[in-house]
């Protein structure tokens, strides 16, 4: 016997490594290089424990949203260290806001007290984003010298702001009541499916489901793993090859690339921030669904869109609708004439920009879209087009859907480049040393990434009855399956994820 | 009521929890050459052994015989390693020029012979700056008529057409008879021309330049045109020549263009340059793919002819990058082709000095994150010995740029490209400094050992 359970231990010590205490307490803790995300290991393991607990609170709410806030406090706390402090600010000046603006009958009251929140949201957002960009732009209108001020930027710090303020907003236009309960409001607000990159939630859409007993149905369940499943292959498989392998080095350098080139490198940044954007959305979806909370679609297949204000409608939903609602409107939206109809648009686009980054590549990159979006709009009105109806004739669907797939991929040269410099050079090469020739060599050189690149675009293109029969046929199957279809996709990360970087290949031009 | 499948929830989330655990006790399959890679859960989370990485010796001590400098190596300095023996080939004939800079009555000339990691001025666009800053001079140097990337290269304005190009990576057309150091020649069709123009943006002295020379062979006579900041023209007959030669305006240059009215095929031109008559120039020669074999196709003639038209006073071999490959541990063959070229240049240009300049940082993305290619080393050392045993110098960039792990360092500082392999142009000017460090401090040893009278 003794033998035997030496045999065992034995075996168990050379099976089994030693954890290292160290490295485990590194893992917990806060590390700038590597917040947190849905893809990495150590959220899985962190997932595996929140959902036995939360499993296991399902018929305590009040106990189950405590543990949820603090789980997803813990969250940012792993993606942007101490500066969760953020978080609270934003909740507890805001529930208190939104509890002053109902008791308060005077509109003037009301719109001060609206006000307050967008101050203290969009002051927190103006600090720890923009402050150096704009300290740029008052050294060249007065000529003082400013030096960057080394401010970090909180992870998520966009998104929560506009989920916040989408409540305080909501309560002072009577559209919803406020919460009696900071517990309740910490919860939406922090919710860690959405927390960090989206999508942003209104609280119109969440607050309702916050109190309603935890179901999770065999739809969700299935709903959820093909969400999870889906985003992660787009962002940790396409996306990332894509990126490493091929388009951020054209994008390092597009005057070192033949026109040719660059031209697919600007192909390829379309399919990688589309499923790095979406693919991350897609994973958020999917983790609220599987804790019984259901999400609005971020994207849509937006490069089906056969216009501009198409696109806008199927991309970054979330996004587009808040600037709509929240900006757009507040602008005077079409209720003012067309002149102003037409620069609120592009007001909310230039901000919109603005809101992607404090840099004018993306100032320009949200302006672009406005007067794409005003022309468009002029263009409806001439023709009597209606967005989302498809054209009669197919031809000019396609014709269509090629304009406004190019016209992004045109506005992403500026969206990616830093340097205005940078993306001329991108739009010369293409426009004057096009090199056609080089193509089969460059897809021959880069056939992986090349191959993937066409996946991307056709998985993109599948119509969506048959994306939605992939989706029913997936929910059906036993949990058993799910498992299998996890663990294989994540095998496919981790080659991915570890696969030797495709060196460089020059071709002769 | 609806079923609650929460609890399916946790049951999923535990079975690929496990099932994912298992994975690290299942041998990665092989399928042809293509090894899959481990999936391993807890390797994040588990105490590593000692490090026992058995990397190649590249400590600066050699059994050899090295020209020492007085001083040891400062911190934060990665010395030049001088193997140099009587033949005085290795750093001095550079420290030598450099301390009679004023007096030399010629610019103190460097080339960098190298492959795509130097292509774009990269490296030496910081050298050079710093260097003329130090001991004078101005101008981006020699450029090959064409290029592949005019606008990759950010130090001079370069614009050129109607040329028929040749380069040393051409599996054929690549004529011996014409084969020289910029590793390039290119034959004119009518009114070839080449046009330099200074750079502000970019770093300093380099908007003008004083002298501007034409680098060509003829083998008839023909007429050559050349215009200085958009003057009238100037026009050169020129009569056949043996080996290369060289047409040169001067003044206070801030754009010239050089020209060949009628299509020719007996001349064969090779680069124009953007020089200063005083101080330090350096040339930077970046063929793209090249491992330096192309330099075993220059004659004897044409490396003389070119030390006469154009002296350097070191040349430094920038190679390697493209011979390397991941575990390949014997790099003799590839020394072996080397070898005689370098002695070649030795004989043919006995006042020039040489140096070695190892490859760099060169890292593979593995299960267990990045790492230096293991060949690398092997490679750093064989270019250590090729040095020692040419006599020449040596100069440790993978050294100098932080060895191990420095590249993905740099990388995530945007100062080198996401192969981890190429620096960028933010890259080549920390590289740049740290040869210059490396150059500096050797110069003063020289000075304080070789006193002015």
């Amino acid at each position: 016997m003794d033998e035997f359970l030496s045999n065992i231990s034995l075996w168990f010590a050379n099976h089994f490594p030693d954890i290292s205490r160290d490295a485990v307490l590194h893992q917990l803790s806060y590390d700038a290089a590597a917040p947190m995300i849905f893809s990495s290991g150590v959220f899985l393991w962190l997932f595996a424990a929140f959902i036995m607990v939360y499993a296991a609170l399902h018929r305590h709410t009040s106990a189950r949203l405590m543990f949820v806030a603090l789980f997803s406090y813990y969250f940012y706390y792993k993606s942007s260290g101490f500066y969760f402090f953020l978080l609270a600010v934003v909740t507890c000046s805001d529930f208190i806001i939104a509890r002053a603006i109902s008791r308060t009958a005077s509109n003037a009251g009301r719109k001060w007290l609206v006000t307050l929140s967008l101050l203290i949201d969009l002051g927190l957002l103006a600090y720890f984003k923009y402050t150096n960009f704009f300290g740029h732009i008052l050294e060249n209108f007065t000529g003082n010298p400013f030096h960057d001020l080394d401010i970090f930027l909180p992870v998520g710090i966009s998104f929560f702001t506009f989920q916040s303020l989408s409540y305080t907003i909501d309560v002072y236009r009577g559209k919803i009541t406020p919460l009696s309960s900071l517990l309740d409001y910490a919860f939406y607000v922090s919710f860690f499916p959405q927390l960090v990159a989206g999508p942003i939630v209104r609280a119109a859409d969440f607050i309702p489901q916050i109190r309603q007993p935890l179901v999770v149905t065999r739809e969700m369940l299935g709903s959820g793993i093909w969400f999870i499943a889906v985003g992660l292959f787009k962002k940790a498989v396409i996306s990332d090859y894509i990126s490493i392998n091929f388009v951020e080095r054209v994008f390092a350098d597009p005057s070192l690339y033949s026109g040719v080139e660059n031209l697919f490198g600007v192909y390829g940044y379309a399919l990688q921030i589309y499923c790095d954007f979406s693919g991350y959305s897609d994973m958020a979806i999917g983790i609220a669904l599987l804790l019984g909370f259901r999400f609005n679609i971020n994207f849509n297949s937006p490069y089906k869109s056969a216009s501009i204000t198409e696109f806008w409608r199927r991309w970054h939903i979330s996004l587009s609708s808040w600037l709509r609602d929240y900006l757009y409107i507040s602008l005077g939206g079409n209720r003012k004439g067309k002149v102003r109809q037409h620069l609120n648009l592009f007001i909310t686009m230039f901000l919109g920009g603005l809101w992607h980054g404090a840099s004018w590549n993306f100032v320009i990159w949200g302006s672009m879209h406005g007067i794409a979006l005003s022309l468009h709009k002029i263009w409806m009105r001439l023709t009597g087009q209606k967005v989302g109806t498809p054209h009669k004739s197919r031809l000019t669907q396609l014709l269509s859907i090629l304009l406004t797939f190019h016209f992004a991929c045109f506005c992403w040269i500026f969206f990616r480049n830093r340097e205005l410099d940078s993306s001329l050079q991108m739009i010369s090469q293409i426009a004057t040393n096009f090199q056609p020739q080089v193509a089969l060599q460059l897809f021959a050189g880069y056939w992986k990434v090349f191959a993937l690149m066409a996946l991307g675009y056709l998985l993109h293109f599948v119509p969506d009855r048959i994306e939605s029969s992939c989706r029913n046929a997936f929910v059906k199957l036993p949990a058993a399956c799910y498992v299998l279809a996890l663990v294989m996709l994540v095998w496919i990360v981790v080659q991915v994820k570890s696969s030797e970087i495709q060196p460089f290949i020059y071709f002769q031009f | 009521m609806k079923r609650n499948y929460l609890h399916t929830v946790v049951w999923v989330t535990i079975g690929l929890l496990l099932s994912l655990l298992l994975m690290r006790w299942i041998p990665s399959p092989v399928i042809g050459d293509w090894q899959a890679r481990p999936l391993d859960i807890i390797a994040d989370v588990i105490a590593q052994p000692a490090d026992s990485t058995n990397d190649v010796s590249l400590d600066s001590s050699s059994p050899h015989q090295i020209k020492q400098s007085q001083d040891s190596c400062p911190p934060g300095v990665t010395c030049i390693m001088d193997f140099a023996n009587d033949s005085a080939q290795g750093m001095e004939p550079l420290y030598r020029a450099l301390s009679q800079v004023n007096s030399l009555g010629r610019p103190v000339r460097i080339a960098v012979l190298g492959d795509s990691y130097i292509e774009g001025d990269i490296v030496t666009a910081k050298l050079r700056e710093l260097l003329q800053k130090r001991f004078g001079g101005h101008g981006a140097g020699l450029v090959p008529i064409t290029s592949d990337s005019p606008g990759f290269r950010h130090t001079i304005g370069h614009t050129f057409g109607n040329w028929e190009s040749h380069h040393g990576n051409d599996h054929s057309g690549y004529s011996a008879t014409w084969a020289n150091i910029t590793g390039h020649y290119f034959t004119p069709k009518q009114k070839a021309w080449v046009e330099l123009r200074g750079e502000k943006k970019f770093l300093t002295l380099l908007d003008t330049c004083r002298n501007s020379s034409l680098y060509f062979s003829a083998t008839a006579s023909t007429t050559v045109v050349a215009s200085v900041n958009g003057d009238d023209p100037q026009y050169f007959s020129v009569q056949p020549t043996t080996g290369v030669s060289a047409l040169s305006v001067t003044g206070r240059i801030g754009r010239v263009r050089w020209e060949i009215p009628a299509g020719d095929s007996h001349i064969t031109c090779y680069a124009a340059s953007f020089d200063c008559d005083r101080g330090v120039l350096v040339d930077n020669y970046g063929l793209r793919s090249a491992s330096g074999y192309h330099l075993a196709l220059i004659s004897d003639d044409m490396m003389r002819s070119f030390d006469a038209v154009r002296h350097y006073d070191l040349i430094v071999f920038a190679y390697g990058m493209n011979v390397a490959s991941r575990n390949r541990k014997d790099y003799s063959a590839y020394i072996a082709k080397i070898r005689p070229t370098i002695e070649r240049f030795k004989q043919n240009m006995p006042q020039t000095g040489f140096l070695i300049m190892s490859v760099a940082d060169h890292e593979e993305r593995t299960s267990d994150g990045f790492r230096t290619l293991p060949g690398i080393l092997n490679l750093i050392a064989a270019q250590r010995q090729l040095a020692q045993d040419c006599n020449i110098a040596f100069w440790n960039l993978y050294e100098a740029m932080g060895g191990q792990g420095s590249v993905v360092e740099m990388a995530k500082n945007h100062e080198a490209n996401l192969d981890y392999t190429h620096v960028n142009h933010k890259g080549g000017m920390r590289l740049g400094k740290l040869l210059f460090d490396a150059i500096e401090w050797g110069e003063r040893q020289y000075e304080k050992s070789h006193p002015k009278q």
